[in-house]
């Protein structure tokens, strides 16, 4: 699955600021310490070795639904460059790939539990293209086969389970997600499988279809050795739209006392939150949410309020649809750099770090994270995150 | 004014309100066109020019430090001339455009690439993305036009100091990069009064710092690490330097300066529409013709038409634009500046001996009122 942008947005942040550097990593002494020499020189020591994130190879792809693959990556285990050093279940990991001439970097989900070794698997759900460009997830469909380099992140994010084991196994656990929202729960689950359950773990997923359930045959053979493990399969297609009301039903079934459960929660934003609500007035206390599903939906309609919010000075702003960023925002007090208020100097661009935004004059929309903008010819057509 | 003006620029293109709203959306069209085709090609090409001006830039500090012979040294140079040339122009002036800035790489950002001059990529950013570009060739507003030093159409206010502008001239010729790197002080405000010290002090630390550097690696450092080679290093980075300045001039110049290249008053600018912005651009610049060779060494600056049309688009575009955006302007009747480098460049020098007298605003009226 697709994590939310937050974290990659601060790794790309990361790599557009200034790292340190030695004397000899000097601009001065151009061209006789260029890096790409250097890098060249490393690549040759080490084939997995990248200048700025964790080198990696594809070794393996596996097709696990229809349009769902999972990509079993290798990543760098030596010097010189980054090395991989584990993950917990449940983290991401961005990626970084170079598409048609742009460096796109997008959050996902890593869905076995244990890469110690190096192995990564991210499972990965086909997204629709947007109207003016090939997705990720479609490329990475389309061009990522065995042997094919990348670059990953160190792993991130706090949707985890607990890392105090004693509690792990005192406490009763809820997993639930939805769609591709699998597959950092399925880590966790995996992870927790891996000892001989104690505790009752109850396993909630929402699919449209059986044909689109993920990991279907882990699930049954993981289902089959645990008797602790209750799975609950709701296809949406046969069952009807899911109900998260009927979550309180389920906990008092399996015996389990609410307020000694731990819950995760992930798939799309409106899930997520819709489960976590249902869960609290279930009487769960602990619950831990993850969404994924990048952009919000567009919305055409004229004269559509958003609000802006500024993550490094904190301020946030609410703007109308209709009219350019850079006005608007200086009219409620803002006051960033611009220049030429005609979209040709960039003065006033800034990261956008969620999002998205249309382009006044040209008619692009920009709905990727950690895409340039222009603040005096883009408008919102979303709530925004702004790196300023 | 506008009157005035009339009279004096012979082919300067009007056009009515509807027919500026048309030819703003074909140019609008244009534009987008590329926008929407812009990917790998894009991306390798400045790859590899920047590729290119390395090479030839390890090549030609190679040659300065580790030859012997006048010939070695004259390779050098021209080595090292040629990678200051395609970094500053093909590489650097682009990227701080923001042509590049849809590839998302940090490495080639318009707000943080620094590159192998003394002008500060902030300063550069103000007077010439911000200052030139909106404003082209709009007297008083835009600083290119002359630099402050040079008085290159009739409309501009003449005084003793143009007496002596071949000089002036040449000069800024051959420190050109000193020229653009202190433009965004505004000196001419300090001397005016108009500026305090302390503010002064302030405009001028990026370009102290940036142009320290600058000095310290070509006059310091890299002679001292040819060691007794020191003086072969000092005077090949100075040589390299001039040449990149005189280049660099010498095509900018050819950009707007040309014969029919129009001068427009701030009035006559008041409230324009994009189709007028266009139009002005268009009318402000000249091309220069000449091989696929020419215009990468040009930094496609070759193009200044093109260029000041769609300044963010990648520059290599601008040649299979050309023939599109000429043919807009022979549908709407404007005149598309384009040229070879002589005839382009001595209409330049022409200029800037014609302008130098005082009463050559009134000959020039007086003529054009004759005809």
């Amino acid at each position: 699955m697709q994590a939310s942008s937050a974290d990659s947005s601060a790794i790309a942040l990361a790599r557009a600021g200034q790292r340190k550097s030695t004397w000899l990593q000097s601009p001065l002494l151009r061209p006789f310490n260029e890096p790409a020499l250097w890098q060249a020189l490393a690549s040759a020591v080490n084939p997995l070795y990248h200048p700025r994130e964790i080198g990696a190879r594809v070794v393996h792809v596996i097709d696990e639904a229809p349009q769902v693959k999972t990509f079993v990556l290798q990543c760098n285990q030596r010097a010189p460059g980054k090395v991989w050093q584990g993950h917990l279940p449940g983290q991401h990991v961005a990626l970084t790939l170079m598409i048609n001439g742009r460096l796109q970097t997008r959050a996902f989900s890593i869905s076995n539990a244990n890469s110690d070794s190096g192995n990564v698997h991210l499972t990965v759900k086909l997204n629709a293209a947007s109207a003016h460009r090939l997705s990720v997830s479609a490329w990475m469909h389309a061009h990522l086969k065995t042997g094919t380099k990348l670059a990953v992140s160190a792993p991130n994010g706090q949707f985890v389970l607990p890392s105090d084991q004693s509690q792990l196994q005192e406490r009763p656990i809820l997993l639930l997600s939805a769609g591709s929202g699998i597959t950092p729960v399925m880590a966790m689950l995996k992870a927790l499988t891996s000892r001989n359950l104690v505790q009752p773990v109850l396993f909630v997923h929402v699919s449209r279809n059986p044909v689109d359930l993920i990991f279907a045959d882990a699930l049954y053979g993981l289902q089959h050795a645990n008797p602790m493990l209750k799975l609950k399969l709701h296809f949406s297609a046969r069952d009807g739209r899911f109900d998260p009301s009927s979550l309180a039903n389920l906990i008092a079934q399996s015996g389990v006392q609410a307020e000694n459960l731990d819950a995760f929660i992930c798939g799309p934003s409106a899930f997520s939150k819709a489960g976590a609500a249902a869960l609290a007035s279930a009487g769960v206390t602990q619950i831990e949410k993850e969404h994924f599903g990048g952009a919000p939906a567009v919305n055409d309609q004229a004269g559509q309020s958003h609000e802006i919010s500024f993550d490094i000075t904190k301020q946030s702003f609410t703007v109308s649809s209709t009219a350019a960023l850079l006005p608007s925002l200086e009219a409620q007090g803002a006051n960033p750099t611009f220049g030429c208020r005609i979209g040709i100097c960039k003065t006033c661009q800034c990261l956008k770090r969620s999002g998205t935004t249309l382009n006044l004059q040209t008619g692009v929309q920009s709905d990727a994270p950690n895409e340039w903008i222009t603040l005096c010819v883009n408008a919102a057509v979303s709530p925004l995150a702004l790196a300023l | 004014m506008s009157k005035f003006i009339a009279k004096t620029t012979p082919n300067k293109t009007r056009l009515a309100p509807e027919e500026l709203t048309a030819f703003g959306k074909e140019l609008d069209q244009l534009g987008a066109d590329v926008r929407a085709s812009l990917g790998e090609a894009d991306a390798k090409h400045l790859r590899s020019a920047l590729n290119t001006s390395r090479m030839a830039a390890a090549t030609g500090r190679g040659l300065l430090m580790f030859g012997f012979d006048p010939f070695t040294w004259v390779i050098g140079v021209l080595a090292l001339a040629k990678a200051k040339i395609l970094e500053n122009m093909e590489v650097g002036h682009n990227v701080l455009h923001g042509q590049y800035d849809w590839m998302n790489d940090p490495q080639f950002n318009s707000q943080t690439y620094d590159w192998d001059i003394v002008c500060h990529p902030k300063n550069w950013r103000q007077t010439h993305n911000v200052e030139h570009h909106s404003h082209t060739n709009v007297l008083g507003k835009d600083d290119d036009y002359g630099y402050g030093l040079l008085r290159l159409a009739p409309e501009q206010r003449w005084g003793k100091i143009h007496l002596l502008q071949p000089i002036w001239w040449a000069l800024l010729m051959l420190l050109f990069q000193w020229g653009v790197a202190i433009q965004d002080i505004k000196l001419g405000r300090y001397f005016k009064g108009k500026m305090s010290r302390a503010e002064l002090a302030e405009r001028a630390k990026p370009f102290l710092q940036k142009s320290s550097r600058q000095l310290f690696k070509d006059y310091l450092l890299f002679p001292a690490l040819a060691f007794f080679n020191w003086p072969r290093v000092l005077l090949g980075n100075l040589a390299a330097n001039l040449i990149r300045n005189v280049w660099t001039n010498v095509i900018i110049f050819c950009g707007h300066f040309t014969e029919h290249a129009q001068v427009y008053s701030k009035e006559e600018v008041e409230n324009e529409c994009k189709g007028a912005w266009y139009l002005r651009q268009m009318q402000g610049s000249s091309n220069l013709l000449g091989s696929r060779y020419f215009y990468l060494m040009t930094g496609h600056l070759s193009h200044q038409i093109e260029h000041h049309l769609f300044p963010d688009l990648p520059a290599p575009r601008y040649i299979e634009l050309a023939p599109k955006v000429r043919a807009i302007c022979e549908k709407y009747g404007v005149h598309y500046n384009a040229a070879g480098f002589w005839r382009q460049y001595l209409s330049v020098m022409k200029r800037v001996f014609v302008y130098a007298i005082p009463n050559r605003k009134a000959r020039v009226e007086a003529t054009l009122i004759a005809q």
